[in-house]
């Protein structure tokens, strides 16, 4: 039964300042917080940011080779929904600028969530090679798929890949992470032949 | 004249050892349970897990507290999760500047951080009662204990599961491991013969005690 | 300056946020709020909380209500002091009452592992109830106090132990409320005054020769106490001793007298007594042997 006695529309004013210091009081806890979570952030926010990209240079440099004339530009405004970001990599030999391949940043769905692949692609539109950026696979299951042994199976692969078709085996008790790195690497190629080659040809024809 | 109700002193050293073993929150209490099943799967997981939780209730401990004669009775959970949350924000951001392996492994289980039932209980039933050393103490105890447990349970998975302890390879590589363990099933049965095994030691050492 | 706007704008959202649902929440409590007497409250504060249910009621709170609507009186909470009485009487205005004698809980049976022997090995729940039927326990006699602690559970105040294979009342931390009497099958827990000095730790009606085969410590009915006991206050019932308290002082002559040293101190710790009489002892039984034969006792009276 609602008890009505006290809590009819004529609150009293006492009542009126009651709740508005309750209110207040929960304010203020929160506006502490608040501050508090502001300036860790703006200690940490430049270093995750610097460790992501990071992490990608070196991927980069681990499959397209050490080269010190090597020039990495990122690709503005190409990437479809599965790609996150797109590295053209070239290389400045005698002032001329040679391609050397694309490497493309991009998401899969996997068991664990989302993981992120970084696939390097040769000038031709083959794979050169994939390295993982971030994982939250399970040890010995998932995360077995994401290692070189499983992902080196895909270099100079150029069309669509499927699984269980020759020498690409899914990883026993591990299916839906290597789905999900075939279709991951399907739709770079895929994005590859669609909107990289034309860009490229066209530079070219240029 | 009003007669107060007489309160027992608190002992640190009691407030630790209950922390740890004899109130353990995972074994005995049995609270925080979904965490445990899903974050160990490996022993460094199970690190890292233990000393976020640490962190968060030490802290939310000590400013829940602090605090307590201030928070008005009607706002008590809200502020509590407030003031959870923050620290938990604060532990996640951390990790993902100086630890990220560590926080991609554990993944969304490190913001499942503040709706731990193991913060909040303590928080709620120990924190809001206790003065600050207690409280911080209780904190740390509480901490410990779920990190033990937690370990005990990861140990058991990943050498049974994956043949490995802290990545090393105990059986030799080719060894091939009850991959099963590392599933959510063989988390459940881990975590249950461990609380069965802990109960039947205390019953023994009830027992032995009385007669 | 541009750190400052963004804090305030952080502050902004999620503090505007905070103070609505703070006041929401106010304004919720009180739209919901349960209708409570006020002095239910109040006398609440002044019991123990415990929820023992000695006073004959549920709970602490069972009992305010039960005070507030003259049901009950004020003084049937065993713990209170003659003041928190006199605060409750004033708060429910009930008449004035006063604080009952003060009692505490009295086991009768002193058997522990040292002075009796078992027939059997029990290996089952730790219930006292489970064993009634068994010969009433696994010692030898079968008045003793079975030893797995139903009492000890039934103690909020944490006021009884089982030590030695009998339990023990904690004197100090005992408040008289009677949990553990109903707890016990055998019903070998009674209330005594809590000024009382002496008491018989023994309800056997086995005859004399019988406890003597199988207690070091039981009663056997010599009535050596009930001879030298100055104020006549001892008797021998069924036999066994038993002290009234209103005639017994405290001299502690019973005590001294009392061959088998059944009769005790109770503030714990044996009394120094000569066991006079060599007790005829049976053979302990071996340890686990597998089987188990019980004594056949002639438990009859003449």
């Amino acid at each position: 039964m609602l008890n009505k006695s006290s809590s009819k529309k004529s609150v009293s004013t006492t009542e009126l300042k009651e709740i508005f210091a309750t209110g207040l009081k929960l304010c203020i806890f929160m506006s502490v917080i608040c501050v508090m979570l502001f300036f860790v952030n703006s200690i940490t926010a430049e270093k995750i940011a610097e460790f992501e990209s990071k992490k990608i240079n070196d991927a980069i440099i681990t499959i397209m080779g050490d080269d010190p004339n090597m020039t990495i530009e990122p690709l503005e405004d190409l990437g479809d929904s599965s790609v996150k970001e797109v590295y053209k990599i070239d290389s400045m030999v005698d002032e001329q600028s040679q391609l050397i391949g694309y490497c493309v940043y991009a998401k899969a769905k996997g068991y664990g969530g989302e993981f992120n692949l970084l696939v390097g692609l040769n000038a031709d539109g083959t794979v050169k090679g994939i390295s993982v950026i971030s994982d939250s696979e399970t040890v010995g299951i998932g995360k077995k798929v994401l290692t070189d042994s499983f992902l080196s199976k895909f270099n100079g692969k150029s069309e669509g890949v499927t699984l269980g078709s020759g020498d690409i085996v899914a990883v026993s008790g591990a299916t839906v992470t290597s789905k999900a790195v075939t279709s991951c690497v399907n739709s770079v190629l895929d994005f590859y032949e669609s909107t990289l080659k034309e860009a490229d040809t066209d530079e070219n024809n240029g | 004249m009003k007669t107060t109700v007489k309160k027992n002193k608190v002992s640190l050293i009691g407030v630790l050892l209950d922390g740890i073993v004899f109130k353990n929150p995972v074994l005995i209490q049995l609270l925080g349970m979904c965490p445990i099943l899903a974050t160990s799967t490996s022993l460094e997981n199970a690190f890292g897990m233990g000393v976020a939780v640490t962190f968060v209730l030490f802290f939310s401990n000590i400013i829940i507290s602090l605090l307590r004669k201030i928070i008005p009775e009607k706002i008590r959970i809200a502020a509590y999760i407030i003031i959870i949350a923050g620290f938990v924000s604060v532990i996640d951001m951390i990790l993902k500047a100086y630890l990220p392996s560590l926080s991609s492994s554990l993944g969304v289980f490190i913001p499942l951080i503040v709706v731990n039932c193991i913060i909040f209980a303590r928080a709620e039933s120990f924190a809001s009662k206790n003065g600050v050393i207690p409280s911080a103490v209780d904190g740390i105890a509480c901490g410990i204990g779920f990190t033990i447990a937690l370990s005990i349970v990861s140990a058991i998975r990943e050498i049974l599961g994956n043949g490995t302890i802290l990545g090393f390879h105990i059986f030799g590589e080719s060894f091939q491991p009850a991959t099963m363990m590392l599933l959510p099933f063989g988390g459940f049965l881990t975590l249950g013969f461990v609380i069965a095994l802990v109960q039947f030691v205390t019953d023994k050492i009830g027992k032995g005690g009385n007669k | 300056m541009d750190l400052f706007i963004n804090i305030l704008i952080i502050i902004g959202i999620f503090g505007g946020l905070a103070l609505i649902f703070g006041c929401l929440l106010v304004i919720a409590s009180r739209f919901f709020a349960v209708k409570q007497d006020e002095r239910a409250e109040k006398i609440i504060a002044l019991l123990p909380g415990a929820n023992c249910g000695g006073c004959g009621y549920a709970g602490c709170a069972s009992y305010a209500e039960a005070v507030l609507s003259g049901e009950a009186k004020p003084n049937l909470c065993t713990s209170l002091s003659q003041e928190e009485i006199n605060a409750i009487a004033e708060i429910s205005g009930a008449e004035a009452s006063e604080k009952s004698l003060p009692t505490v809980a009295h086991i009768k049976c002193c058997g522990s592992n040292e002075c009796t022997s078992n027939k059997y090995n029990y290996g089952g729940i730790d219930d006292c109830r489970s064993l009634i039927r068994l010969g009433g326990g696994e010692k030898s006699c079968v008045y003793s106090c079975i030893g797995l602690g139903n009492c000890v559970k039934a103690c909020v105040f944490g006021a009884i132990s089982v030590k030695n294979g009998v339990a023990a009342v904690d004197t100090k931390r005992c408040k008289g409320c009677g949990s553990c009497v109903a707890a016990c099958p055998k019903s070998l827990i009674e209330l005594i005054p809590a000024t009382a000095r002496f008491s018989v730790y023994c309800s056997s009606k086995d005859k004399g020769k019988a406890v003597n085969a199988i207690c070091d410590n039981g009663c056997i009915a010599c009535g050596i106490c009930v001879k030298n006991c100055p104020n006549s206050a001892i008797t021998l019932k069924n036999n066994c001793a038993v002290i009234d308290y209103s005639l017994c002082d405290g001299c502690g002559i019973c005590a001294e007298k009392c061959p088998k040293g059944t009769i005790r101190s109770t503030k714990g710790g044996k009394k120094a007594v000569k066991s006079s009489a060599p007790a005829v002892k049976t053979e302990k039984p071996a340890s686990s042997t597998g089987t188990f034969s019980f004594d056949v006792k002639n438990t009859d009276k003449d």
